[in-house]
């Protein structure tokens, strides 16, 4: 259970009005302590896709960094494996996920507030090279539909497994790639919520012609551990055919 | 019952074996036995999971030695709660009710969604119509079963109940 709280805590339940029921004000108290439930309350006011874009965005950084704190236990793990687990704690948030949703193509991660009617889309890739990343974002942008709810500006994600070292390089070494080779003409900033972790792009979407904006990021699952034990441990030592690193521009 | 069965594997795969999946399979055990309940609140989830931790069959941590509910315990309930409300297939919907502790001449009120967004933003109590600065302390959450939650109960008591 890696939802934040640690189990076996004895903190007092938060004081609260109506008896020692789950008022809006203890629901606020019980969400800066738990990550899982601090946007409940968002999720289910969302009136407009804008809300509902900021509130799933704020818990997909929350799902990213549950995913991050354990990299040791998804060192093999398949694309979808690990693509299920984003979606699961999206679940857990309320959220309703589908992998794999026929959209156009196989949506890797549709995420929606079903009750509301929005919905957004992304598409997630082992991040080996950046030829993976414009494989993923050529899907995401000429093959899939994208998410429903927005009528001025269409919204999607683009998410990178990273398990090479140096994140925030590689994902440099994208943003460059990307502005040059893949989207000419796009207009890049910076992501508020990841920093150099991410960036937001956007292009006209060749089907449609509304501008879209893809929230490009990496999830860093990188473990090497330096250590003694971790020196020692089979199951982190690398294959002596592997070129950690190496980013192959463009390549497959 | 496939969809009973996913939904509780789900629930353990998200929470990686955490206490949520007891709560919930208490919860549903609680349903099938009392199948009109349409208010479950975060006292009923309570009393469900620790009454029976004192008989040490317990659904949160520590049973043993906290049998009272902790902000940590609160947290799971609620995790729990939100988890099962999830989706197109949710078995819950939250909702929520006015309670005025000072009034006893008025039953609890249970909001629209308009009422709910005035409460957050611009604290207006829906039963003055004024602007209330203790209005979070006086709106409740609970949450309702869905028509889903029956065909759930249903599959959840053929496919044995808890274990």
């Amino acid at each position: 259970m890696t939802s934040g709280a640690p189990n076996g805590g004895t903190n007092p339940v938060p004081s609260t009005s109506a008896g020692t029921g789950l008022t809006m004000a203890a629901m606020t108290v019980l969400g800066h302590h738990d990550p899982m439930i601090r946007n409940f309350m968002r999720r289910l006011e969302a009136q407009t896709y804008y809300e509902f874009l900021e509130v799933l965005y704020d818990d997909i950084k929350i799902a990213v960094e549950r995913l991050e704190q354990s990299p040791q236990l998804y060192l093999d793990e398949s694309e979808d494996a690990t693509t299920q687990r984003l979606l699961d704690t999206l679940y857990g948030m309320s959220y309703g996920t589908h992998h794999n949703l026929q959209l156009g193509g196989n949506v890797d991660i549709t995420v929606e507030l079903f009750r509301k009617g929005f919905r957004w889309i992304g598409e997630a890739k082992k991040f080996n090279s950046v030829g993976d990343m414009r494989e993923g974002y050529l899907q995401l942008a000429t093959r899939y539909k994208p998410g429903g709810g927005s009528v001025t500006t269409l919204h999607g994600g683009l998410i990178g497994y990273l398990r090479r070292p140096n994140a925030v390089s590689s994902m440099e070494t994208w943003k460059t790639h990307y502005s040059d080779d893949v989207a000419k003409g796009s207009t890049l900033s910076d992501c508020p919520r990841r920093g150099a972790l991410a960036f937001i792009s956007e292009h006209a979407h060749a089907s449609i012609g509304l501008p879209f904006q893809v929230w490009h990021l990496c999830i860093c699952l990188h473990f090497d551990p330096q250590d003694a034990s971790g020196r020692a441990a089979k199951r982190y030592q690398k294959p002596a055919t592997a070129a950690p690193g190496n980013i192959t521009k463009g390549g497959p | 019952m496939a969809a009973a069965l996913h939904l509780l594997e789900r629930l353990d795969r998200t929470f990686e074996g955490g206490g949520e999946g007891a709560v919930a399979r208490k919860l549903l055990s609680f349903l099938a036995q009392h199948p009109t309940t349409t208010h479950i609140t975060l006292q009923l989830v309570r009393q469900i999971a620790l009454e029976r931790s004192e008989h040490g069959d317990s659904a949160v941590v520590r049973p043993r030695t906290q049998v009272s509910p902790t902000l940590e315990t609160d947290a799971m309930a609620v995790r729990t709660l939100q988890y099962l409300s999830a989706g197109a297939d949710g078995v819950l919907e939250a909702k929520f009710e006015l309670i005025e502790e000072d009034r006893e001449d008025l039953a609890p009120y249970v909001l629209t969604d308009e009422e709910v967004r005035e409460v957050m933003a611009a604290g207006i109590n829906p039963i003055s119509g004024e602007y209330d600065p203790d209005i979070k302390r006086k709106v409740v959450i609970f949450f309702a079963p869905t028509h889903e939650m029956a065909d759930l109960l249903a599959a959840y008591v053929a496919g044995g109940g808890a274990r």
